[in-house]
């Protein structure tokens, strides 16, 4: 078993030491550790293997955000029992701390030594389901789903797609009271390949029916992680072209959009390490930034595809002294994003809450994801797609200080029960609805469109907007719905709906302070 | 060890300060902390505690603050409480005395209403590890392991985990808790036990048996830390019970590896490495040889398929939806029961969930890589379909990049090849040259063991040679060569497959000795040369050119490129045909030449040597006739032949030895024996075991699960699987008696006539059972009022007193209580040898603890001697000394404050003279130091000192204390909680009793029968009073529940009270359980006394 655990920092410097067994281990075990980095990956600790053999203990690291996780045992033990306790560790850290780092950790050391303390001993409520207190108490009375999910395709030198598959992952946030039954099922079950479960989901209704039948534990989660392998396409397409001749290389790499996913694609980055043995280099771009970063590598950052417009980046890489011709050719990662499509083809059906007390709540949100790099043979694409909003509605976003300006448009086909939406702008400032900013669009029909103004004095945080749609009696889900969009400067929209109690106090789903704060 | 979801609310309390700390961390000691920690508010202490936290994160020794940080253990903020446990347990060890400090609070926090608190408590108790208190912290946790909190029922299993590093002797006790604990209803808390099982008692897997069903039913809710701790222990004890499963993939990977290779069968396909389905089992099993043949295909002992064995469906069924669990640690574990458990057909649901954790958790991504890796070399078609996931990530380290690479070259097929190699083309212009080599050694892999690739590969690796050799003359870099190398290299082992046919490509890789400079090439391709020379139809007619080639550059080779020229000319010259033999010994003497002046003595050596070995060169170089060695040259042709000519052994034999551990472990990832690493069990090495059970289960199934918790805890693992049957009997049985002891009468007999359900009951237990149920019924029809006899005037004739105090009401039982003085039992106190005639010169000494109380000292305890001369010569001057200086012990035993003034021992009197066969006796007074240390002492006799040891018995380290029932209940009162202590034991010393007796005259004598043999046992060991003997009053004779025994007494040393109460429960024809109870203040000394009452009891 585990006997000790430290946090060294990003110098290789121990932030914090947990004993957990009578057998102590010696901080020179971490010099001994880094020492090793430093001989092996350069100082690098996340290039280190996970396992590593010192010459007293069996050490396993995991690396997070520039903080390496480092946990020593002498006995045989399952590896990945400690690597993955590790990383929940961090995961764990994270979630409390908003984020990691050497500071963070040093802010709260006390939180991370009783955290450190209770995950190795034992804790968890032991609760009838282990994964949710038993009184959840001031629940919103809201649940959001999300999903989020990243592409990882190779294509080859001759431009042929190798590998292209999606990666997902169904977030879900709870805030329900009591305990709640939820079931989620998806109309196309089938294109799934590989899943993995939150404890929490119970395995026979998917082993019977596809259906996801689970308890959530309060707060954010994920629920699944799913993987739809063989895609056919990728929606970008970036064709690089080197040639080198007498000590010069040309570069011409052109970006363009293959399969139009029917939403915008931004936040498109091109990446690539520029090869061993060149002199110095001289890119440019007819559209958007260049950087050569430190560590040699080149990042040309896109953002939206221009319309009528072909980016692309061409220049000379000057060789070494007496070499004519490169012999090794770099990898490009692609990363983009596209919103409101699952390119994996994944879509939620239903949703169904029971067991609450009170008429039950859900809700669905959609959140965009930062990139991860992913594997390449010669370039690399990454896509992280957000899957379509049951009520989907296209929102466009502008603003200058102190007003914002949305333009919404109800979708061709609404999902759900209403023909008909209404937006409702209104500002929400340190978790707080204000009082008089707010302003109300009109009756929308599908894709009938509507500008929404609202001006602030104090600096912009967030405003949500919600939908109104009408009631419908006829409905089997028997209440109206309301999407709230949370806009904030230099992001993304992030919708959220809601299926508000019958009390109408639709609470913003305000988080305890320092978890997860909604950031960007 | 650990349990997860700090993210529960547990630990959210917290969470409103955050961020608050920095200047703690980065000063902390910026204020005085002894001050702060002295102050009376909670938040300057909270200050000082971080500070402390602080110091000791950034490794300063901050245990000299011990005993003030130790006195706010008492307070009453949860917060102050919880950091003070994280010091305490940080510096505990280091600071016993200190730390002794605070086990009374923690005693006191045992019996908190709030179950965070007594969780906390146990959990700092156990973990301060002070072997003083590992009695105290055993009795907690039999304590705890019955609260009515799973969270405190969960710190217990982990608290046995610490107990067992701390006291490995009491492993029993422990074992017993475990057994306790994995009947528990709460999935957390089985969990845990899981893990406590691990590291109490991982072998004792009979224990499994009766709980196997009911922890593969809890194991999907249980943490995934625990799950995968639970997966490997009911693995093994499914194993260990059952066997190996006769159609797993391990027995029938061989066959499908045969019916693969059959196709392709390649002189060198032992090269890819794969292992056989033996050595797997040889390296999984421990004590293989004794259950397989030789030939391991057909196991003598295991004919088991899985899915005739019920155990082996259950271990599949509920291991196989964990493979969906979000853990990859639990995902790898329930893949490894599948990979020795389950059916070949079975065995492909595990492959998709392990690549997935590819992806998923990256951090597993190298430890999951390394066990794929056995798998594949034993059963490479398992993920020949997935070839695609174990393409080389850009962000890779290399050690992955390796191992997949390995896991590709494994499972390449037909049909997958050209997809890998396009992938292997693009690999090759990795700026990672180390990687390149690599993939260039995997493309000969493939190639050798694919056949229908080679000309491909070749030509692929033809031209990369071209290519590298051209870089390699423009770009000097270390380890530039090592791709060229390499490639020359995996031409060399394709080409070693098939020379005939690959001869073309010798041919060209010889041409282009113009182009390639690298040295190592350059010999590896002269080797080339050398060794295939006289093959094929081309080669032969380069030869000589090639010979002459070699022979002009000979001069401006480096020196490992001019002993391979040698070596091949010599190789040439030996398979030369007849028509070029002249042209090329006129080229060998040239070399030779030149070799012979070298600067370098290797070459000069290989020179002379090789001039010697063939003797035609070695003419023409010396240029005289040697004919005269002529009868020599046979041997020195056949001497050539060996060393030019020779098979070379295959360098990959080695990899047959190579050691594979379970998947899953570290020593699989490590590749050597970790610690602790332990294989799986001999197949069905639990048969004996297992054959008892049989009948149990059969019969005992349907009731077991409708049995609560307490019923199942209350057999002990002692009586373990054996004793099931037993337990399963007198269970129902007690129920039986349960419904009769509140029925009324007339019910009762129309149930035991009419109803089927009371039938049912009958026919399950024994035969033994069904007579004693006879004779109750009789018994309740000849008493035909019950009531009148559970009346109070009843009972007022029968008795001498009424009960009328409160405990009793709570028992819901009639008590009856039979007043006995102590005098009416003849004590026989028990002598011990304390010196034995054989090694004393015949000097017996026999002591035997008195009930008398000293008149010296209170801390001096009473002990008959009995001294007998058993030889033939007369002994003198007996006396006895102490041989130890008084109170030289150390501070352990706080019950003996001031020991320093008392004397070790009083002696009454010395014995002058003992006749032979006489006898004497003397009182001695003696002072034990601790009430389990023996006393060491010296008998003087003839004035020869012998050693002696005198064992103290704290039944007698008390004195009766007379007091009434009333002052009994009121003094036990007040004693609750901390102070008291319980345990379970069984009597049967009444049995022996009953078989004198004829229980026909006399029946209703049996309770007072058992009332009496225990009193006068405990009477007899122990200097105690009999308060009282309350007997049940139930229709039922046979039924003793409810019997209690009361005896009181005083501790000698402090005169502190000690309540002794033991309660007994069955059923007087069985072994009696009881409950054996002390109350005393002295928490160390209660202990022990009921650890020695026990011991009374049962022996």
């Amino acid at each position: 078993m585990l006997q000790c655990i430290f946090l060294l920092s990003d110098s290789g410097e121990v932030m914090v030491e947990k004993q957990m067994t009578s057998h102590r281990v010696d901080r020179a075990i971490c010099g001994w550790f880094w020492e090793y980095v430093l001989a092996h990956a350069g100082g690098d600790a996340s290039k280190v293997l996970q396992v590593v053999v010192s010459p007293t203990h069996y050490l396993f690291q995991v690396y997070r955000n520039g903080v390496t996780f480092l946990a020593c045992t002498q006995v045989e033990m399952p590896p990945l029992m400690a690597i993955e306790f590790l990383s929940r560790v961090a995961d764990v850290l994270i979630d409390y701390l908003g984020d990691l780092n050497e500071d963070i950790i040093k802010d709260n050391f006390v939180l991370v030594y009783q955290i450190l303390d209770e995950m190795m001993d034992n804790d968890a409520t032991a609760s009838y389901v282990p994964w949710r207190t038993t009184v959840v108490k001031d629940a919103s009375n809201e649940v959001y789903v999300n999903i989020v999910e990243e592409l990882d395709a190779c294509v080859n030198r001759e431009g042929a797609l190798v590998k292209c598959e999606a990666y997902g992952k169904i977030q879900v946030n709870s805030s329900l009271p009591g305990v709640p039954e939820l079931t989620l099922s998806f109309p196309n079950p089938t294109i799934i390949n590989d899943v993995m479960f939150h404890p929490c989901v119970r395995f026979r209704p998917w082993e019977s029916n596809q259906i996801i039948s689970f308890v959530p534990p309060d707060g954010q989660f994920d629920l699944m992680s799913y993987r739809v392998k063989k895609l056919k396409t990728t929606p970008i397409y970036v064709k690089p072209q080197l040639t080198s001749d007498s000590g010069n290389c040309r570069v011409n790499v052109m970006v363009g959009i293959r399969n139009d996913p029917g939403k915008p694609i931004d936040s498109i980055t091109v990446q690539f390490r520029l090869p061993l043995l060149i002199a110095s280099a001289d890119l440019t771009a007819n559209y958007g930034t260049v950087d050569i970063l430190a560590d040699q590598t080149c990042l040309w950052t896109i953002g939206q595809i221009p319309k009528g417009k072909a980016p692309s980046l061409s220049g000379n890489l000057h060789l070494e002294e007496g070499l004519t011709h490169l012999h090794t050719f770099p990898t490009f990662q692609v990363k983009f994003r596209v919103m409101g499509v699952a390119l994996s083809g994944l879509q939620v059906d239903k949703l169904e809450v029971r067991n609450t007390p009170s008429a039950p709540y859900k809700g669905f949100r959609a959140q965009t994801k930062a990139g991860r790099k992913r594997c390449t043979s010669k370039f690399i694409k990454e896509h992280h797609g957000v899957e379509d909003l049951p009520v989907a509605c296209d929102a466009r976003r502008y603003d200058e200080p102190g007003v914002v300006m949305a333009r919404f448009r109800a979708q061709a086909t609404p999902p759900g029960h209403g023909q008909r939406v209404r937006p409702c702008l209104r500002l929400w400032q340190r978790g707080r609805a204000s009082g008089r900013a707010r302003t109300r669009g009109r009756w929308l029909r599908p894709c009938q469109g509507v500008w929404l103004r609202l001006r602030t004095l104090s600096p912009l945080r967030m405003c949500r907007l919600r939908f109104l749609r009408p009631r419908l009696r006829a409905s089997p889900l028997h209440f109206s719905t309301r999407i709230h969009y949370f806009l904030c400067p230099q992001s993304s929209i992030q919708c959220h709906l809601l299926l508000p109690h019958h009390t109408a106090a639709c609470a913003c789903p305000t988080r305890k302070s320092g978890r997860n704060p909604p950031r960007r | 060890m650990f349990g997860l979801q700090a993210s529960g609310a547990a630990a959210s309390w917290v969470v409103g300060r955050m961020g608050t700390d920095a200047h703690l961390y980065d000063d902390p000691d910026d204020a005085s902390i002894p001050t702060l920690l002295d102050s009376r508010f909670d938040a300057d202490k909270l200050d000082a505690l971080k500070r402390l936290l602080a110091l000791i994160a950034q490794g300063v020794d901050v245990a000299h603050l011990f005993p003030q940080v130790v006195k706010n253990v008492a307070s009453q903020s949860l917060e102050v409480k919880k950091l003070v446990y994280l010091y305490l347990l940080h510096y505990a060890e280091k600071r016993q005395n200190e730390a002794l400090l605070s086990i009374n609070i923690f005693q006191k926090d045992l019996s908190d209403i709030n179950p965070l608190v007594r969780a906390w408590a146990l959990r700092t108790m156990a973990g301060i590890r002070l072997h003083v208190v590992a009695p105290l912290v055993l009795v907690a946790v039999k304590k705890c392991a019955r609260d009515p909190s799973a969270y405190v029922r969960k710190c217990t299993a982990y608290a046995l985990c610490k107990l067992q590093d701390l006291i490995p002797e009491e492993t029993a006790a422990l074992e017993e808790t475990v057994d306790v604990l994995f009947s528990d209803n709460s999935p957390g808390v089985v969990g845990a036990t899981a893990v406590a099982f691990n590291s109490v008692c991982p072998n004792c897997l009979p224990l499994i048996s009766k709980h196997f069903q009911r922890l593969c039913e809890t194991l999907p809710d249980i943490e995934d830390w625990a799950q995968i701790i639970l997966i490997d222990i009911i693995l093994r004890y499914v194993i260990a019970r059952h066997g190996l499963v006769k159609d797993s993939s391990i027995f029938a990977s061989s066959l499908s590896l045969e019916s693969q290779g059959s196709g392709n069968s390649v002189p060198g396909n032992g090269t890819c490495g794969t292992i056989s389905n033996i050595t797997l089992l040889h390296n999984y099993i421990e004590e293989y040889s004794g259950c397989f043949d030789r030939e391991g295909d057909k196991i003598s002992s295991s004919s088991m398929t899985s899915s005739t064995n019920n155990d082996v469906v259950l271990l599949l069924k509920c291991t196989s939806p964990l493979l969906w669990s979000r853990n990859s640690g639990v995902i790898l574990a329930a893949a490894s029961v599948h990979w020795i458990m389950a059916p070949v057909e079975q065995l492909k649901r595990i492959v998709g969930p392990i690549l997935f954790t590819l992806r998923s958790s990256p951090d597993a991504t190298y430890v999951m890589l390394g066990n794929i890796l056995v798998f594949s070399k034993t059963d490479p078609s398992l993920f020949a379909l997935f070839y695609e996931d174990f393409f080389i990530c850009d962000s890779d380290p290399y050690q992955t990049k390796a191992l997949k690479l390995e896991i590709l070259t494994n499972i390449a097929t037909e049909s997958s090849i050209p997809a890998i190699f396009e992938e292997f083309q693009d690999y090759i212009k990795d700026p990672d040259r180390r990687f390149v080599a690599d993939t260039v050694a995997a493309i000969a892999l493939c190639a050798q063991k694919l056949p229908s690739i080679t000309t491909t590969c070749l030509e692929g690796l033809l031209s990369l040679v071209f290519y590298e050799s051209s870089i390699c003359k423009s770009v000097h870099i270390d380890g530039e060569d090592a791709v060229l190398v390499q490639a020359i290299l995996s031409i060399k082992a394709i080409v070693k497959t098939d020379p005939a046919s690959h001869e073309k490509v010798i041919v060209r890789l010889v041409r282009s000795l113009e182009k390639i400079k690298e040295p190592a090439a350059r010999s590896l391709i002269i080797w080339i040369f050398g060794e295939y020379s006289s093959i094929g139809n081309i080669i032969p007619k380069i030869t000589p050119a090639v010979l002459k080639y070699l022979a002009w550059s000979f001069t401006a080779e480096v020196l490992e490129t001019k002993l391979q020229i040698l070596n091949a000319a010599a190789k040439v010259i030996i398979h030369s045909p007849e028509e070029h033999l002249n042209e090329f010994k006129k080229i060998m003497a040239y070399v030779i030449m030149l070799a012979a002046c070298d600067l370098n003595y290797d070459v000069r050596d290989r020179a002379r040597f090789v001039s010697r070995i063939l003797p035609h060169c070695r003419i023409d170089l010396k240029g005289k006739d040697s004919s005269c060695q002529s009868h020599n040259e046979d041997m020195f042709k056949e001497l050539a032949n060996h060393i030019f000519v020779g098979k070379m052994p295959s360098a990959y034999q080695v990899s047959n030895n190579y050691r594979i551990y379970l998947p899953g472990s570290l020593s699989q990832v490590v590749l050597h024996a970790a610690p602790g690493y332990t294989q799986l069990p001999k197949p069905q090495s639990m048969e004996l075991i297992h054959r008892t059970m049989e009948t149990t289960i059969g019969v005992g199934n349907s009731s077991e699960s409708i049995n609560s918790d307490a019923e199942s805890g209350s057999s002990t693992y002692d009586s373990g699987s054996v004793y099931d049957s037993e337990s399963e009997g007198g269970s129902s049985d007690r129920d039986a008696a349960g419904s009769n002891k509140y029925s009324n009468d007339a019910g009762h007999s129309f149930d035991h006539q009419n109803d089927s359900l009371v039938h049912v009951y009958d026919t399950s237990v024994d035969q033994g059972q069904t007579a004693r149920d006879v004779e109750e019924n009789f018994s309740s029809l000849i008493s035909t009022d019950l009531t009148e006899l559970i009346s109070k005037s009843a009972l007022e004739t029968w008795l001498d007193e009424v009960p009328a105090e409160p405990v009793q009401a709570s028992m819901q039982t009639s008590v009856a209580r039979v007043s006995l003085t102590n005098h009416s039992f003849d004590r026989k106190p028990k002598l011990h040898t304390l010196l034995d005639p054989s090694n004393s010169n015949g000097l017996s000494v026999l002591y035997a603890f008195s009930s008398e109380v000293s008149s010296v000292s209170h801390l001096l305890v009473c002990v008959d001697l009995l001294f007998e001369n058993v030889s033939t010569d007369q002994l003198a001057d007996i006396t006895i000394k102490s041989e130890e200086a008084a109170g030289s012990e150390d501070g352990l035993d706080q019950t003996l404050e001031g020991s320093a003034r008392v004397p070790t021992i009083v002696l009454d009197k010395e014995i002058q003279l003992l006749a032979p066969q006489q006898t004497a006796k003397m009182v001695l007074q003696a002072h034990f130091h601790h009430h389990l240390l023996p006393l060491k002492l010296t008998v003087f006799c003839n004035g020869k000192k012998h050693p002696a040891k005198l064992h103290p018995d704290i039944a007698y380290f008390v004195q009766p204390l007379l007091m009434d029932l009333n002052a009994f209940l009121c003094k036990e009162n007040q004693l609750r909680g901390v102070f008291e202590y319980a345990r379970r034991c069984t009597f049967k010393d009444h049995l022996q009793k009953f078989e004198h007796i004829n229980d026909s005259t006399e029946h209703t004598d049996r309770n007072v029968l058992v009332a009496q043999s225990l009193a006068s046992k405990i009477l007899s060991n122990a200097n105690v009073h009999l308060v009282s003997m309350d007997m049940p009053v139930t229709f039922n004779i046979d039924d003793a529940s409810g019997l209690c025994w009361r005896f009181s007494s005083e501790i000698l040393s402090t005169s502190n009270p000690c309540l002794i109460t033991i309660v007994a429960e069955g059923h007087t024809s069985e072994p009696l359980d009881l409950t054996a109870k002390v109350n005393s203040q002295d928490t160390v000394f209660g202990l022990n006394l009921l650890n020695r009452v026990v011991a009374i009891i049962e022996f």
